[in-house]
């Protein structure tokens, strides 16, 4: 089991460095970040270049790919503590042969928490994305509970009355909400429920006070109330789906004859005997549950107005906030790749038929 | 033993034309039945030609230019009829004047938006867009997902390893995130939308292409092919990839139905077509403020791109319930 895990693990390094190097590649077709920046009137040529010399943007694109992965403190150094650099790895000492040596290396790289600074809100870009997870987390544990749970209930009753009406109506919903745009049923609720209606707050996560930070979640539910459904409804949908098939696969099988052959009441077998069976492939779509969480999120997120990580993204985005992009593109496939991980050594744990080879 | 009659000879002739139905007539057979799938078709069959027809219908039905703005006409309802009211001539007739309404000078059948542009015309050009770059994306697509798998599949080893090295790394990132990221980047039009979404969307079929080809490579008769001398890429070509396009075009349907609402997020979060280009997304980023004055705004095009997806989907479903050769009738 250790062993599975371990090499699981390993499977993962590869993935997380072809994510770092797509994403380097896409950004790097951007451009000169270095000539974004300074395209303003009163910017000599001459800061311009010493600027490019500093950051290294002419270096080749492997050491630049290696400067924003690791760093490069280690690159150019200054071992005596005088401030001026004397030794140096990859990229030269002097950059811009003016004679003098360029600083140090102040960038610890991603690998080590150094995401840079974001190019509109100037500020690192880790502090930025620590201050919004909170938020996303919330919003997302608490879709990923009642998308589940409510998924996998109604999967099974729909599986016990097989044919009946509330199969047949769940049946029609679970299609008719993968076939809705999800910004746009959450623009139709925000209609219906706070402009028409006028019960549920139009968006934001709290009431706006003086103090920067929100009360507890029991204290503002009603700002809870319509992202989580937005967010949970693809999980509601997909599990219900999924663990219909599994019950209906499972009630054929010799055990659950044996069981009610024991003379055990239909209700046991069925929530029993069956459903906790029936429960086991639920265990590998948390996986894709994770990657549909964060894609809702950066819908739901936009359209509530909520200060999460999906929110920034797209204001990120829209405002090419290259460095911001970047980081919340890692942080999302690393998430993604922990929930893969959580999946399948979860599946192995449930289920002890699995091989580990 | 007993002879055969008459009778027994034309039983058995209309058991062997019952056999002789080929899978493909079954399946059409099948789909003529099954109700929900003909509706579905029938209502994008009509949507589409309404969409197709878009400019001669503005031009010479409507008379409105989708991209005419009017700073009087803003945020009209839906049948909100003009004032002032024509009441003279031809329309002094009330019945006569209710049914001359839609041509009357000022009146948009189904409102207008905010910078006071006809809703209608914005709605048919829009969709003219979001149709446009469901089927093409899903067509390039395939053309890539259907590419990588075979040489997945086929070659298996080293190339196999790397390709799904590849695919693993898309996968792992939430498309939502790597459109965004590729949309940061690149000028956001219609044609880089779709030439993003390709580039991002083929791991789905590439997976399920490499799998066939590795079951078909298996059999015997590309062994027999091998052994008459054929090459890696006829083999490929002639003998494998026909079989593979069944099932290709059984996903086909519901593809499209994804990029449409894929296309829809982007341009929504306005990382997709950008306006004055009207398409079914973008035409409700601006809906959230205009919910009191304009609800319309935000209901309508919604709807449609709803119900083609719906469409989409259904015929999906459709198409491979009839073609699955599992379905009892």
């Amino acid at each position: 089991m250790a062993q599975y895990i371990m090499r699981r693990l390993l499977q993962a390094i590869p993935t997380f460095f072809g994510i770092t190097i797509l994403s380097y590649a896409l950004m790097s077709l951007s451009g000169n970040p270095v000539r974004q920046l300074t395209f303003k009137p009163g910017v000599k040529p001459a800061d311009v270049a010493r600027l490019e010399a500093q950051f290294g943007v002419n270096d080749p694109l492997l050491v630049q790919y290696l400067r924003w992965l690791a760093g490069d403190d280690w690159m150019r150094w200054d071992s005596d503590g005088d401030g001026i650099s004397d030794g140096s790895v990859l990229i030269s000492l002097d950059a811009d042969n003016d004679g003098e040596p360029e600083p140090p290396g102040a960038k610890q790289g991603i690998l080590r928490g150094d995401f840079g600074f974001s190019f509109i809100k100037k500020r690192p870009v880790l502090d930025l994305i620590l201050e919004r997870a909170m938020p996303t987390l919330e919003l997302g544990l608490v879709s990923f509970v009642l998308g589940t749970g409510l998924g996998v209930v109604v999967g099974i009753l729909a599986a016990v009355f097989h044919r009946g009406w509330f199969d047949q109506i769940t049946r029609v919903l679970a299609v008719g909400l993968t076939a809705i745009p999800v910004f746009w049923f959450a623009l139709m609720l925000l209609l219906f429920f706070s402009v028409q209606l006028k019960i549920l707050p139009i968006g934001d996560r709290c009431a706006m006070t003086l103090e920067a930070s929100c009360p507890p979640i029991w204290q503002r539910l009603e700002y809870m109330v319509l992202p989580v459904f937005v967010l949970s409804i693809g999980g509601i949908a997909g599990y219900s789906r999924i663990m219909r098939a599994s019950m209906l696969d499972i009630i054929n099988q010799d055990f659950i004859r044996t069981a009610q052959s024991k003379g055990l009441s239909d209700r046991r077998v069925w929530y029993v005997h069956a459903a906790r069976n029936a429960m086991i492939p639920i265990a590998t779509s948390i996986g894709p549950a994770v990657l549909g969480l964060l894609g809702g999120a950066v819908i739901t997120e936009t359209i509530f107005n909520y200060p999460g990580l999906g929110l920034t993204s797209t204001q990120a985005a829209i405002s090419r906030d290259y460095p911001m992009v970047m980081a919340l593109t890692v942080y999302a496939a690393v998430t993604t790749i922990i929930g893969y991980l959580l999946s399948d050594i979860l599946y192995a744990v449930i289920d002890p038929r699995i091989r580990f080879s | 033993m007993s002879e055969a009659t008459a009778s027994d000879v034309v039983q058995l002739n209309q058991d062997r034309n019952k056999k002789s139905e080929s899978a493909n007539q079954r399946a059409m057979r099948r789909i003529w039945r099954d109700k929900l799938t003909m509706t579905a078709l029938l209502v994008l069959g009509t949507l589409s030609l309404i969409i197709l027809l878009a400019d001669p219908i503005c031009r010479y039905v409507l008379k409105v230019d989708p991209n005419a703005t009017n700073p009087y006409d803003r945020l009209i309802a839906p049948f909100e009829l003009p004032t002032p009211i024509i009441t003279t001539g031809l329309y002094e007739n009330p019945l006569v004047g209710a049914l001359l309404t839609p041509f009357q000078p000022g009146f948009h059948i189904l409102g207008t938006d905010d910078l006071g542009r006809d809703y209608a015309a914005r709605l048919m050009f829009g969709g003219q867009i979001s149709l446009a770059i469901g089927f093409f994306g899903s067509i390039i697509t395939l053309i890539i997902g259907t590419a990588v798998g075979l040489i997945s599949g086929y070659f298996g080893g080293v190339i196999d390893d790397l390709i799904n090295w590849v695919i693993t790394t898309l996968d792992s990132i939430p498309s939502i995130y790597l459109l965004m990221l590729i949309a940061t980047v690149l000028t956001r039009s219609a044609t880089t939308l779709v030439i993003v979404i390709a580039l991002t969307g083929w791991t789905g079929d590439a997976r399920l292409v490499r799998g066939q080809t590795i079951q078909i490579t298996n059999l015997d008769y590309v062994l027999s092919a091998r052994a008459l001398g054929a090459g890696s890429w006829r083999i490929m070509w002639t003998h494998i990839f026909p079989n593979t396009l069944s099932l290709q075009f059984l996903v086909l349907a519901s593809g499209i139905g994804g990029l449409i609402l894929t296309e829809s997020t982007l341009s929504f979060l306005k990382l997709g077509v950008q306006p004055p280009t009207a398409t079914w997304g973008n035409m409700l980023t601006n809906a959230q403020q205009f919910f009191t004055r304009g609800p319309h705004m935000a209901t309508i095009s919604g709807l449609l791109i709803f119900v083609t997806v719906l469409c989409l989907f259904v015929i999906g479903d459709g198409l491979r319930d009839a073609f699955d050769p599992r379905t009892v009738d």
